[in-house]
């Protein structure tokens, strides 16, 4: 397993219709921090990732995952 | 374009560090040009504290109506003004660190500079030659770390149009 955090927040977005700025408003952050999360560029705090957890109702490991090896 | 009304707390906290790490910048300048003004003539000198005190008036001008509409959302509790955690935030801890090692660095090489080579300068001129690479190097690594770097940031509606597409059969 490699330290590579992998995220489905652009899926989960997706079913639920919504831009990154809505969902940014929704849990309190900018839309930069989705942005960057969303590529890989920004490993988000464990209270940011628990927000997103909590809006989309769904467990943590289910929007954030480590890449497995290949 | 970008509504300045309709601003969050979190969009209000990311602007502000973004205009510091701007006025830290200009304050960067103007230290390299108090440190240029006390080596040139007299005529070049008195050109260069002009322009030291035309970028200070920038300078204030640039940070003083975000930091009191921040202030006002702070009092006001406004949900991300107050938040530690974003990645404008982690990015300007980061530069902060940066500064910090290269302050560090910088008095060293200035201790060992002013005992020898440069004696003759003054402790101001020291003073301000690490002002100006410590406010440099923050300020720089900071709005190179956070330029926008991902085309097409916003992708919900990109992907609304996928899901509305029917299956093919």
């Amino acid at each position: 397993m490699s330290g590579e955090l992998d995220n489905r927040i652009r899926v989960f977005r997706a079913e639920h219709r919504m831009s990154q700025g809505e969902l940014a408003d929704a849990i309190g952050v900018s839309r930069k921090t989705i942005s960057t999360i969303e590529v890989g560029r920004f490993v988000p705090s464990t209270v940011i990732a628990l927000k997103l957890a909590q809006f989309f109702k769904a467990p943590v490991e289910e929007i954030f995952s480590l890449q497995s090896k290949k | 374009m970008f509504d300045f009304k309709k601003e969050t707390g979190a969009q209000l906290n990311d602007r502000f560090l973004n205009r510091t790490a701007l006025s830290l910048l200009m304050l960067a300048v103007v230290y390299t040009l108090e440190v240029s003004r006390s080596l040139a003539a007299n005529d070049i000198a008195a050109i260069m504290n002009r322009a030291g005190g035309i970028l200070s008036l920038i300078l204030l001008i640039n940070l003083l109506p975000v930091t009191i509409k921040l202030m006002w959302f702070k009092y006001k509790r406004k949900p991300g003004c107050n938040d530690p955690n974003g990645f404008v935030a982690s990015t300007f801890k980061e530069a902060a660190v940066r500064g910090f090692t290269t302050s560090f660095i910088a008095m060293l090489v200035a201790l060992e500079l002013s005992r020898d080579v440069l004696s003759v300068w003054s402790a101001t001129v020291f003073l301000h030659i690490i002002l100006a690479l410590t406010l440099g190097v923050l300020s720089i690594s900071f709005l190179l770390a956070n330029r926008e770097t991902e085309p097409g940031d916003d992708f919900g509606d990109d992907l609304a149009d996928e899901f509305d597409k029917e299956p093919s059969a």
